[in-house]
């Protein structure tokens, strides 16, 4: 008998029927129907962050030398192992400020994937559900389930989208859509490069921008002018223009957009550097974003791994998601919470940042690479009170396969449990299911019934004790 | 698995949408006047929609006037907004026959072969996968569209292409681009064949001729049977089994995809390809799939079940067995169709249901498919007995008065009446049509370099081009009107807050509106000193109609305190109405 005969049947979880919550009327065009799930999983949200920030390390970084250190014959001679005060081995070569503010990240080094394609990891990532072709069209990425559960939260003067995403462009999947959900939560993907020419408009640019307005907004009247005799309804068409006019005039979306030299500095010229610094920003500036996916890609090494020599390796991409991230830290520790006075944006911000597998242990391969690893590799997780220098879980001694699961159930926690995590944190609950989607399938927000079978969908609480 | 697993994907057709959106994108558009008498028949096509519509009494919108069928076709043919020049010249054309002559002229232009040769790299998600013979690919669906070669022709070089290197024999672009990678780490022979998952590739090359030349999604029974799965989703394939997938993948079983090898290392984007592999083998094991469980390789066609002939290539014989078979012309007229007109007679363009096509046969308590079935097979039917020509198709649908309908709705519309191609749909304008426009708009074309390492020509247009190139601000600019790596299978371009910001911010736009450059603008300020005449031209070439009078004054008085900032002011506010950004 397996361990999966033990758990009830998707169709027994399904066939329960659901207990009808209050449906949470989003769109006045469809009304979205949410039930509590039947399988008598009882989430508890914890509600302790106001915001998250899904730092993507895309590609796969090799665990083996970062953040689950096992020594075999293709460790590199020159990251210089140390140990922490946290009692976690750490390449301090590869990782000097990050190593500074590891006393504040939590490790959990048992996570499993079904997955070993980046595009369907990758999508995995986005989505928290393995991919299914056949329900792709529908399935929203996280951060548009994000939007739409917060947006009753919004605040009048909330003018910045919920969500927004940093590089997820130059993921396999790209930026993915807003699925069944409401087109008004759609994609918000910036390169951080060209946001930073674009967004911040200076006095000038806003002066002419609202003089351009103007002819706009006067012409769109005329035309209104002559439908009026034809009693015609036309505000029904979903204008995002007027949205976006807003946002581009509020004081504070140009002000996120400019960074000093010394922030280039600190957290790096590159692309995650300034994602990771406008991240901050955005956070900082308090008007309605809450949740940030900054996609730093390129990690995937099959050859020359820690070759110095070759163009493109783990050296050169550990040298820009270091500071960024170190930087990132740091910062959101000492800014005041925008919140809750004696309290800072760290308090209030979950930081995940992980892979979306991890890579061969062992040896090189025969072209000085690693190659994908499913079965064992971990995620880091920092504020929101989280407690810093934790580790859960391990992986045996070559960093192969899961030793120790490192929570409260028998098998490795996966993406769905990091997903269950990030809703936990921002007091979501995520045992729901909405109905009403256009294929009339249920749409779990966590969904139990995984790749291989039914799978635990609690989120990791023990990076909190 | 419970059979609701696998629902109908989209309970809300795609016409309602299309209505519902057409709806609101014409609202602030002059009422249309409805229209008097039957309407004329120009071809077969006319007779199957307003048979239909008359019988069951929906009104319907009149003909599109002049200046809205311009701007239509010759952005549908060719991509692009018509210059004030040409909508003076075809508003002035008295000719009795002038609507169809401009579809023939458009017809031969070089932009026509250019849209629909991006058209169909964008269905066959020719990116960097395609590797070194993208660009020759993209240079034969040219040629081929430009000669008016039957498309029957060019199908079968693609499925049966057999190059000794695909950087040389253009046809193999699709087989390179479906290629699936081995599993990475494994060890390799001296020809690094199984850097390559040969059996993965013979699937998703079969999918692919499935969907884009048959209209059939045989994606799901490549993992499963249909039985207790697609029992809400599709009648006719609920009835195929998995080893029907196994025979019709293993028409491509013998076939061998060998990497070019340069200094020791398989270069993935090159290969030979040629049909001496070991056959389909029914018991390898996956790397996107459910594990194959054995059972007969032998090919067989999945619709018919017909084999190869004694002696008969195996794929040479699927390319004459898909390409003979009838679901490959209405498929091809559908997506055509669909292109066209808005909505597909069947939606999506990829899933028919064939046991739901004809009324006499439809099984009990589902809906027939296509909308118009007689009008579907007369399509295909006429497709075929014209040579296979796409012009051909997109001429005799663009000449129908069915297509010719205004977007514009006389009365009440309802949705309901949206299946019967009561009204012409509107579509946003695809982000290459959208930069495409701006540069015509304003006459300052960008600035693209063909070729893998962008070493070949230069050219002004995004369309032009065989994949997208554009970099840095451009780029964020495409992607946020939904222009995609082709990764994934292409998607209707939909709105988000982020176009807008990008039309207002954007250098993009910004920098195209000044007075400078040579731009329209800048030549429309030096020729004509009087302004009612710049803000004249500047809806003409922006939006191809002339201002009301309150609309000239409205832009004159922008003009006031500063001439130049302010013409610049109203191009912008042009470029960023909604006449502007849909086609309809």
């Amino acid at each position: 008998m397996k361990v999966s005969d033990l758990f009830p049947s998707r169709r027994d979880l399904l066939g329960l029927g659901g207990r009808g919550l209050a449906a949470a009327s989003l769109d006045h065009l469809r009304p979205l129907s949410v039930y509590a799930a039947s399988s008598g999983f009882k989430a508890r949200p914890r509600g302790n962050a106001r915001n998250v920030i899904f730092y993507e390390i895309s590609g796969a970084i090799s665990h083996l030398e970062t953040f689950d250190f096992k020594e075999s014959a293709g460790t590199p001679k020159d990251i210089d192992i140390r140990k922490l005060s946290t009692g976690v081995y750490f390449p301090h070569a590869l990782f000097p400020r990050l190593e500074k503010v590891m006393d504040r990240v939590a490790i959990v080094r048992s996570f499993v994937s079904d997955e070993e394609v980046h595009f369907r990891g990758q999508y995995y990532i986005q989505t928290g559900r393995p991919m299914n072709v056949a329900f792709a069209r529908e399935t929203p990425a996280l951060g548009w389930v994000i939007a739409s559960e917060l947006e009753p939260r919004r605040r009048e003067t909330d003018t910045f989208p919920s969500y927004v995403s940093f590089s997820l462009e130059t993921n396999q999947v790209g930026a993915l859509a807003t699925g069944f959900l409401p087109p008004r939560y759609s994609v918000f993907d910036l390169n951080p490069e060209q946001a930073l020419k674009g967004m911040a408009l200076d006095q000038k640019a806003v002066a002419l921008l609202e003089e351009r307005w103007r002819v706009l907004a006067g012409l769109r009247d005329l035309e209104r002018e002559r439908m009026k005799s034809f009693g015609r309804d036309i505000s029904a068409f979903a204008d995002f223009s007027t949205t976006a006019k807003r946002l581009l005039t509020d004081q504070r979306w140009p002000t996120a957009f400019q960074l000093t030299g010394e922030d280039r500095k600190r957290y790096g010229n590159s692309g995650p550097g300034l994602s990771c610094a406008l991240a901050r920003n955005l956070l900082k500036q308090d008007a309605g974003t809450h949740y940030i996916h900054v996609c730093q890609h390129g990690w995937d090494h099959h050859r020359k791994i820690w070759d110095h020599a070759a163009a493109d390796n783990h050296y050169k991409l550990i040298a820009d998601a270091d500071p960024a991230l170190a930087s990132l830290i740091e910062d959101l520790a000492v800014a005041p919470s925008p919140a809750t006075p004696g309290k800072t944006l760290l308090d209030e911000t979950l930081v995940v940042f992980m892979s979306e597998f991890g890579r061969t242990p062992g040896p090189l391969n025969h072209i000085a690479g690693r190659d994908h690893h499913k079965h064992v590799f971990p995620a880091m997780f920092a504020g929101a009170g989280v407690k810093g220098g934790t580790v859960l879980g391990a992986s045996d001694k070559d960093g192969n396969r899961c030793a120790e699961a490192g929570w409260h159930k028998m098998e490795q926690p996966r993406i769905e449990n990091v997903v269950a995590t990030i809703y936990s944190a921002l007091g979501i609950d995520w045992s729901k299911e909405l109905r009403n989607t256009p294929s009339g399938r249920a749409y779990a927000y966590v969904d139990p019934l995984g790749a291989g079978g039914v799978i635990p969908i609690d989120d990791v609480t023990g990076i909190y004790r | 698995m419970p059979a609701e697993v696998h629902a109908p994907l989209f309970n809300a057709p795609a016409v309602n949408r299309a209505g519902q959106l057409t709806e609101r994108v014409t609202a602030g558009l002059p009422q249309a006047s409805a229209p008097q008498g039957r309407m004329p028949r120009a071809n077969f096509i006319d007779e199957h929609i307003f048979s239909r519509i008359e019988r069951e009494n929906i009104p319907h919108a009149p003909l599109a006037d002049d200046r809205e069928f311009l701007r239509r076709v010759r952005l549908d043919l060719t991509g692009r907004i018509p210059s004030p020049a040409e909508t003076r010249e075809f508003l002035a054309d008295t000719a009795p026959n002038k609507r169809a002559k401009l579809i023939d002229r458009l017809l031969d232009s070089p932009e026509y072969s250019d849209k629909w040769s991006y058209f169909f790299l964008d269905m066959i998600r020719a990116n960097g996968k395609m590797g070194r013979g993208v660009d020759l690919f993209h240079m034969m669906v040219k040629d081929s569209l430009a000669a008016n070669r039957p498309y029957d022709d060019m199908v079968r070089s693609i499925i049966a292409a057999s190059p000794k290197s695909s950087y040389t024999v253009s046809a193999a672009g699709p087989i390179v681009r479906e290629h699936v990678e081995g599993k990475p780490g494994e060890e390799i022979d001296n020809r690094q064949l199984n850097k390559v998952h040969q059996m993965d590739t013979h699937d998703e090359l079969a999918i692919l001729y499935g969907k884009l030349f048959l209209g059939i999604n045989l994606a799901c029974i490549s993992c499963h049977d249909g039985k207790r799965h697609l029992e809400k989703v599709n009648v006719y394939l609920t009835g195929k089994k998995r080893t029907e997938f196994f025979h019709m993948a293993a028409f491509m079983g013998r076939t061998r995809y060998v990497p070019q090898i340069e200094k020791r290392e398989a270069v993935m984007g090159h290969f030979m390809v040629d049909d001496y592999g070991p056959g389909y083998n029914t018991k390898a094991d996956s790397m996107l799939r459910i594990k194959r469980f054995g059972g007969p390789s032998d090919p067989a066609f999945v619709l018919t079940g017909e084999t190869p002939k004694a002696g008969e290539m195996p794929r040479d014989a699927l390319a004459r067995m898909l390409t003979s078979h009838p679901q490959f012309t209405r498929a091809t007229a559908n997506l055509y169709w669909a292109r066209l007109m808005g909505v597909g007679i069947v939606e999506p363009f990829d899933e028919f249901d064939l046991a739901r096509q004809d009324p006499k046969t439809l099984p009990a308590g589902w809906d027939l498919q296509p909308s118009h079935p007689e009008l579907l097979n007369a399509l295909g039917a006429w497709f075929q007995k014209n040579n296979y020509s796409i012009a051909g198709l997109l001429r005799v649908i663009c000449n129908s008065n069915a297509y010719q309908l205004s977007a514009r709705f006389p009365g009440e519309w309802r949705e309901s009446y949206a299946e019967f191609y009561a009204r012409k749909f509107a579509r946003m304008l695809t982000a290459e049509d959208v930069h495409d426009a701006i540069a015509s708009a304003t006459d300052r074309p960008g600035n693209f370099k063909m070729g893998r390492r962008g070493t070949g020509e230069t050219v002004g247009m995004a369309m032009q081009l065989s994949m997208p190139r554009a970099s840095g601000e451009l780029k964020s600019f495409m992607q946020a009107f939904g222009q995609s790596n082709r990764g994934t299978p292409p998607r209707a371009p939909s709105p988000s807050p982020l176009q807008p910001i990008m039309m207002m911010c954007s250098e993009v736009v910004n920098d195209r509106v000044l007075a400078a450059k040579d731009s329209r603008l800048e030549r429309f300020l030096g020729a004509y000193q009087d302004d009612a005449k710049v803000v004249d031209e500047l809806f003409m070439a922006s939006i191809a109609r002339m201002p009301s009078a309150a609309e000239r004054a409205l832009a004159m008085s922008a003009m006031k305190a500063n001439r130049v900032e302010g013409a610049q002011n109203v191009q912008w506010a042009l470029l960023n109405l909604v006449e502007f950004l849909y086609n309809f």
